[in-house]
């Protein structure tokens, strides 16, 4: 067979696409980390190999790991710590919020409508803001990052989940414990819902983020009516 | 009073990139919170990768365990302006599974090699595929044939030169060959 020439293999930049391919020897991608370690053109065109290709790891099927894989990392990880954070519970998981949050509301009422009343300041660009919304059994359902403008918050779905029949609705509690709706949030998929600048100061430290199932199309009163079904606490980054 | 969804699904790859970017960075203040957020939003995406280049769940988990362990050591490294959250934890899952499987079983059979997934697959929530279309796929149908398949292949299987040339019965010079001047043009296609 009459073979073409081999191309010389000493061009960074080939090495580089080779390296990130992943068809390099131990030897040479050990070579290849060590050049590129030296110098930052090389590192802009490893991220941009990777960036390229990372499309294709995008067609592989997701699978969901065993479920104990997340306390073997803590474990491996944090194993000094007696306590993770992450466990720690606090009052808003309390299942009398719901009841004394309603009962706050006609309370709270004519002070809401003097705050209503009141010029809005733009909200001022904070630090970066997250909560993780679990169900009652603990199980995490949203991961949520608020906008540094405080204008969206993004709901990131960790589990698969059935409401059929029902719609999702997110709302944000802050601390005088009125829930405010933020919107639906669709079944199975990432979304972010757009804040009004009303709402949008209310999403600070300390303010709960919740998810309740409501009639399609959201709760009718505008205030939650059905089960809780995922809420966290916000936690500045 | 009825409250309308006003979830904006266009966005939503942009912003949950931008989410998982925030969530790294956290990691790299030592935030466990964002870490644990970061797990349950990628852990299953990482998981196929892992299972696809180890070919066994309990590898794949050893592994997974790896780059998650990995990534909250390595994430004061990462820069979002190179890269997003998703690639770079992508890229780590992919290299830790290929390092283990070349260390554990250097010379496993053909047979053990996952499904290459065909091109009509599609994730519809892949980041990056939302982001970037299908340059990769447009470039690639520029080169020869053997170049546009074993390049492929020797993504989705994670071998090296010496082992893809012995699985596929191709002397070693053709499949470098086939293999670098493919890796040449797609490099001028994709201007990198």
């Amino acid at each position: 067979m009459n073979e073409p020439p081999v191309p010389p293999d000493e061009t960074p930049d080939l090495l580089i696409a080779e390296y990130v391919l992943g068809v390099l020897s131990r030897e040479e991608r050990e070579r290849v980390e060590a050049m590129i370690a030296l110098d930052p053109r090389h590192q802009r065109a490893l991220v941009q190999w990777q960036a390229q290709f990372a499309e294709w790891l995008g067609q592989l099927p997701a699978s969901t790991p065993p479920g104990g894989t997340w306390a073997r990392i803590e474990q491996r990880l944090f194993a000094d710590a007696s306590h993770s954070p992450s466990r720690a519970s606090g009052w808003w998981n309390n299942l009398g919020l719901w009841r004394w949050t309603t009962a706050a509301l006609a309370a709270g009422l004519l002070a809401s409508v003097l705050v209503l009343q009141q010029p809005l300041p733009a909200p001022t660009p904070g630090p970066a803001l997250l909560a993780r919304l679990e169900q009652p059994d603990g199980t995490t359902l949203f991961a949520a990052t608020i906008h540094t403008d405080r204008r969206g918050v993004l709901f990131v779905n960790t589990q698969h989940a059935d409401w059929s029949g029902k719609s999702a609705e997110a709302w944000i509690i802050p601390a005088d414990g009125k829930p405010r709706s933020l919107g639906l949030l669709p079944a199975n998929a990432s979304a972010t819902l757009n804040v009004t600048p009303l709402l949008a100061d209310l999403l600070a430290t300390g303010a709960v983020l919740a998810v309740t199932l409501e009639p399609l199309n959201g709760s009718p009163s505008g205030l939650p009516t059905g089960p809780v079904v995922a809420q966290g606490k916000i936690s500045s980054l | 009073m009825t409250i309308r969804s006003n979830a904006a699904p266009l966005s939503d790859a942009q912003s949950s990139a931008e989410a998982l970017n925030v969530l790294l960075l956290a990691c790299a203040t030592g935030n466990r919170l964002a870490f644990e957020a970061m797990y349950h939003a990628t852990s299953s995406r990482l998981f196929g990768i892992c299972l696809h280049y180890s070919g066994n769940r309990a590898e794949a988990e050893e592994v997974l365990q790896e780059v998650y362990i990995m990534a909250w050591l390595k994430a004061p490294r990462f820069d979002p302006q190179l890269a997003s959250a998703m690639t770079w934890l992508a890229t780590i899952a992919r290299n830790k599974a290929i390092d283990r499987r070349r260390a554990h079983r250097p010379h496993a059979p053909l047979e053990t090699i996952p499904e290459l997934p065909t091109q009509d697959d599609s994730i519809p929530d892949s980041l990056e595929r939302e982001q970037q279309g299908s340059q990769l796929d447009r470039c690639l149908e520029t080169l020869e044939e053997a170049q546009q398949r074993y390049i492929r292949v020797a993504f989705f299987e994670g071998c090296s030169y010496a082992e893809l040339a012995e699985r596929h019965g191709i002397a070693l010079g053709t499949m470098k060959s086939w293999i670098r001047r493919g890796l040449l043009r797609l490099r001028l296609c994709l201007g990198l």
